[in-house]
């Protein structure tokens, strides 16, 4: 396998809602890539544009909403210049997504089985009916489900069940690259435990990447190996999931996070929010979209919009980080 | 039983909670018991967390306590006042002392009515400070939950403000009856991470400011630990284990706070998650055994038969199980 061709690439990706009132600006100049087995988090807040970019890449955006620049490639082919009948075959097959209600993602009059033989008999025209059956049986083996249970409807099954049945149905045509929008924000602590950890088994095992879309920092953190944080449409930084923690050193609003979730296991508790609230996104502030919030704002933070920046395995938009090159370490 | 869950030594309970029972009918004469004989109690400027999934009966404690709901057994007394099956006028009355912050703030405010209207019908409807003019209590009230500035506030509707905010709006709402004690269901968990630690730190300035005491209803140990002065662990509507907030998470003893703690992510002592059944407790009236014995790694005969009862490990710290670890 070529490991160093990405199996999603998203340049310069812009994508806004029409609105009566103006274009809300909700996903800006976004560039990332995801390479084969690869699990990537994508964190952000509400409004962050993280599920509005995980509806981009599968192309699911609905009648208001645009894509104003930049491409996204899958296995270097360019998602939006596909006909709507060879993106019919394309997704599914090479990129699926698990959506995070599992009630609403799964089609409550039809048995688990006909739903994975649905996605499988319509991309697959060689496939057998007993072909099929046999695949559905292995899938739910894979995901740890009794295969008796092909015959239940989902109501029949617990949330985590259901679950587990939407992810065999999103990898049932082996795609390359599996998007999953908060899979497990709904479930109980334990319940979403062990999905993941099967997420983790059954990405290593069947092999595909994942680009894994939360609010849940030490979630993410422990599933993917790096993690990209957005505000305000924009990825602010991209890091190794190892180094996100506070003796790293990160853009202040990931630093900001870091300090407002209070830690399980720490000898003394303390959190400290973000003050403010975020942006209006028809309205987005000037320079960084973060300086309202930032208690390191200065004037260039009003003015100018930070580039990204290397710093040493991360990439961050900060402008901080390019003073501080300059100037000496606070 | 055991009184392990009694207040620290700071003074008399302000609540008191004796075998609370809940139970809701199902059909052909049965019942069902989301809580099942729970017993704790809450000092004054005390925080008790109620941590448990969801279906353990959290909820239907907070629901309780604020009597939204009646008990079907046990007594809850608030102040030395029984007000377990008060009724009416009464349990108008109690609102004063008793108030409850749910957890959707979109769905707990009326999106016609401003801010202004929003606190402005408790102060009027149960005066609770004589002398001061309404508008100076509404703006009082803004400004202890850090909704400033006060005056463009007030002319808001819900619509138009965030999710952090709205749940300050309903925290001050709560507080316009002065209460004693506040009931808050999961009032984070529809926020964002950004704006939870504000919420979460205003919980804490009231308990220390005011002396309120909030039972405070989540299935995140995390925020449970940061607030809580005690946790209690619920399942299948019962306590299965209660200490404080620190001694839970260091040294847990009932198998599920265990599997609780090994869930949670961002522990540094993880371990392997143990091979359970996800299956759900037995809520039925007369079940027999202990509710998480299903779903237990340690499970032997005695737990599918017997009831283990809530036994004092040591003071303050109490766990239901044959075989604590």
């Amino acid at each position: 396998m070529a490991d160093n061709k990405p199996v999603l690439e998203i340049e310069d990706l812009s994508v806004a809602y029409v609105t009566g009132s103006g274009l809300v600006h909700a996903v800006n100049d976004v560039n990332l890539k995801v390479y084969p087995n690869e699990i990537v988090g994508l964190i952000g807040e509400s409004g962050s544009g993280k599920s509005t970019m995980a509806y981009t890449i599968m192309r699911l955006l609905k009648g208001d909403a645009v894509v104003t620049k930049g491409r996204v490639k899958i296995l270097g082919q360019d998602v939006y210049q596909l006909s709507k009948k060879e993106l019919r075959q394309f997704r599914w097959s090479k990129m699926a997504m698990v959506f995070q209600s599992a009630m609403s993602a799964l089609n409550p009059v039809m048995t688990v089985e006909t739903q994975i033989l649905d996605a499988l008999l319509s991309h697959r025209k060689d496939m057998t009916k007993e072909q099929a059956r046999a695949r559905a049986r292995e899938l739910m083996e894979l995901v740890r489900i009794d295969p008796k249970h092909l015959k239940s409807y989902p109501h029949e099954l617990s949330g985590g069940m259901r679950q587990r049945v939407v992810i065999a149905i999103a990898i049932a045509l082996n795609p390359a690259l599996v998007i999953m929008d908060e899979p497990t924000t709904a479930l109980d602590v334990v319940v979403q435990r062990s999905i993941l950890d099967e997420i983790r088994k059954i990405q290593q095992e069947v092999g595909f990447a994942i680009l894994f879309v939360s609010h849940d920092f030490s979630l993410v953190a422990e599933l993917a190996s790096r993690v990209a944080i957005m505000y305000a449409g924009r990825i602010i930084e991209v890091t190794p999931s190892d180094l996100l923690h506070l003796q790293e050193k990160h853009h202040p609003y990931t630093e900001g996070l870091l300090k407002a979730i209070p830690e399980l296991t720490a000898e003394d508790v303390t959190i400290q929010g973000i003050g403010g609230y975020p942006p209006d996104l028809q309205d987005l502030p000037s320079g960084c979209a973060f300086h309202p919030r930032c208690p390191y704002a200065t004037d260039i933070c009003r003015r100018v919009r930070p580039e990204k920046l290397a710093v040493g395995d991360k990439l961050i938009e900060c402008h901080l980080f390019s003073e501080k090159e300059l100037v000496s370490h606070v | 039983m055991s009184n392990a869950t009694k207040t620290p030594a700071t003074g008399t309970a302000l609540l008191e909670v004796k075998d609370l029972v809940v139970h809701f009918p199902i059909g052909q004469g049965q019942f069902i018991r989301p809580v099942d004989r729970v017993s704790f109690s809450i000092g004054p400027g005390e925080v008790l967390s109620l941590v448990g999934e969801s279906g353990s009966g959290k909820s239907t404690i907070g629901k309780a306590l604020v009597r939204m709901i009646e008990p079907a057994g046990g007594s809850i007394i608030v102040g030395g006042r029984d007000v377990t099956h008060i009724r009416g006028r009464e349990i108008k009355e109690y609102r004063k002392e008793a108030q409850m912050v749910f957890q959707d703030p979109f769905g707990s405010l009326n999106p016609t009515r401003s801010i202004e209207q929003h606190l402005a019908f408790p102060v009027r409807k149960y005066r609770a400070n004589k002398g001061v003019s309404v508008s100076e209590q509404i703006d009082e009230l803004l400004t202890k939950v850090g909704l400033t500035p006060v005056a463009e506030t007030r002319r808001k509707f819900p619509h138009e403000l965030s999710g952090g905010q709205r749940q300050r709006v309903a925290i001050a709402r709560a507080l316009a009856v002065n209460p004693k004690f506040i009931v808050a269901d999961e009032p984070i968990s529809m926020l964002d991470v950004s704006i939870r630690a504000g919420v979460l730190k205003l919980m804490n300035d009231l308990r220390n400011d005011l002396n309120l005491a909030f039972l405070y209803i989540t299935h995140d140990l995390a925020s449970a630990r940061y607030i809580g002065n005690r946790i209690m662990v619920l399942y299948g509507g019962k306590v299965m284990e209660t200490a404080p907030s620190a001694e839970l998470i260091k040294a847990p003893t009932h198998p599920y706070t265990r599997l609780l703690l090994t869930a949670t992510p961002g522990t540094r002592h993880r371990g392997p998650l143990p091979e359970t059944s996800n299956s759900a407790p037995n809520l039925l009236e007369g079940r027999k055994g202990c509710p998480f014995a299903n779903r237990c790694p340690l499970v032997t005969d005695v737990c599918r038969n017997e009831e283990p009862p809530l036994r004092e490990l040591s003071s303050g710290h109490a766990v239901a199980c044959h075989h604590p670890a």
